[in-house]
């Protein structure tokens, strides 16, 4: 890997991690496991790691973002999380956030 | 194979996580397995395979923890690997010159070079294990109170922030490391009987009087030992107070005061037992390492004196 590739790849994972909330709370209206999760966020563009996904989970849900449920209807128990009302409250913040932002650096980068 | 898997990232958590994490990992699996498997039993190959995909268990296991877990943290562990590095250099000298007594007295090289690189293990390990005891407590309680930003963000003011220390009254770690580790060694030495100091050598001490001597230790220790709290505060707190500066003077003084016993005592240095010795020679010897003392007396309260003086300068300076 050259200098260039090395740098970029670190950049370019900094920025998704910075969205990486807001594109799972924005797909949690309905209750999803992991897995499905990551299949929907991958149809959509979003290539995302297990081993980030579903620490992701676990911390959203321990800062009241989501809610979890334990699903022991088949034949392996699955989570099931959802985004609770704290979580529709502070991804409405982050949505107009990420709107602000985005214009500022539409401007910024200009026809770059 | 998911048991040992899953043994082998809890190995990686803290216990009060453990096990929470694991029964959400387990689960995790099965989803890969039936995903890609659908809801069957499934083969060895194919539990193999997604627990590659799962990835190295230390890696899983990191990504759980929210912050990564220290003995020594970045804020100490440059201190740290001074402070090691000092106390072995320390260690190694303070051997040597036991050996080469050791070897004066007994003339056997061979020995005495083995006592030496034993000595230096032994005292070596117990020397780092204890640095790293105390760097640790530091670590585990000193954190929080030291900077605590993570809780109490909005409390920040500029009033809070600490002023760096004048110029006169910054320490200078390198000397308190290196007093602390002589006098770590020098109690060692003294207190011979300690079952902790594993540098015990019943011939170090061989040209001193232990029975005058002993009349003493407490007195020593008692000095030495406060001399080294305040080492160790000192090099915590990174910088001189009035209220610092007032112990070292008092402890110096207590130091020259000590000293001068050792110097000035009548007999309590004694060469009898170098081998083969005339009463002649032995005259000589001491009526040489008497004025030696007295010599090395002097130049030590000189010294004193002047870091008396430095200490009671910043002092009113100060006010």
């Amino acid at each position: 890997m050259d200098k260039h590739e090395e740098i970029f790849n670190n950049l370019q994972q900094e920025m998704k991690r910075g969205t990486l909330v807001l594109a799972v709370l924005s797909q949690l209206d309905k209750p999803e496991y992991g897995y499905s999760l990551m299949g929907i966020l991958e149809e959509e563009g979003l290539q995302i790691d297990q081993n980030t996904l579903y620490p992701l989970l676990r911390r959203l849900e321990k800062q009241g973002m989501l809610e979890s449920i334990w699903n022991v209807e088949g034949s392996r128990p699955r989570r099931y999380y959802k985004i609770s009302s704290l979580g529709i409250s502070v991804r409405q913040n982050l949505i107009s956030e990420w709107k602000d932002l985005n214009k500022v650096i539409e401007n910024l980068i200009g026809g770059n | 194979m998911i048991k040992n898997y899953l043994y082998t990232v809890g190995k990686y958590l803290p216990a009060s996580q453990r096990d929470d994490i694991l029964k959400d990992l387990e689960a995790n699996i099965y989803e890969l397995l039936e995903e890609a498997h659908g809801d069957r039993e499934y083969s060895p190959k194919e539990f193999e395979d997604v627990l590659y995909k799962m990835g190295n268990p230390k890696r899983v296991a990191e990504s759980y923890l929210e912050r990564p877990r220290y003995i020594i943290g970045p804020q100490y562990i440059d201190l740290y690997l001074l402070v090691v590095k000092v106390a072995l250099l320390g260690i190694s000298i303070g051997l040597l010159v036991v050996s080469i007594i050791k070897f004066i007295v007994d003339g056997d090289l061979l020995q005495s070079l083995f006592s030496l690189v034993g000595g230096i293990w032994n005292a070596g390990l117990v020397m780092v294990g204890i640095v790293t005891i105390i760097f640790s407590l530091v670590e585990h309680y000193g954190k929080e109170e030291d900077f605590p930003i993570e809780n109490e963000d909005e409390k920040w003011s500029l009033d809070t922030l600490e002023q760096p220390p004048e110029e006169t009254d910054r320490i200078k770690t390198s000397d308190l490391i290196f007093e602390s580790i002589f006098i770590l060694i020098f109690l060692a030495f003294l207190n011979r009987g300690l079952p902790l100091t594993m540098i015990y050598s019943e011939k170090a001490f061989v040209f001193l009087n232990y029975e005058i001597l002993s009349s003493y230790i407490i007195w020593i220790n008692l000095a030495l030992g406060f001399d080294l709290i305040l080492d160790v505060y000192l090099l915590i707190k990174r910088r001189w107070t009035i209220l610092t500066r007032l112990l070292s003077i008092i402890l110096d003084l207590a130091g020259v005061a000590i000293i001068a016993i050792l110097a000035l005592t009548p007999g309590l240095w004694d060469f009898s037992s170098i081998p083969g010795i005339s009463q002649e020679e032995l005259t000589g010897i001491e009526t040489g390492v008497g004025l030696g003392l007295k010599i090395g007396l002097a130049a030590i309260i000189i010294i004193i004196v002047i870091e008396v003086f430095k200490h009671i300068r910043a002092i009113f300076r100060k006010r």
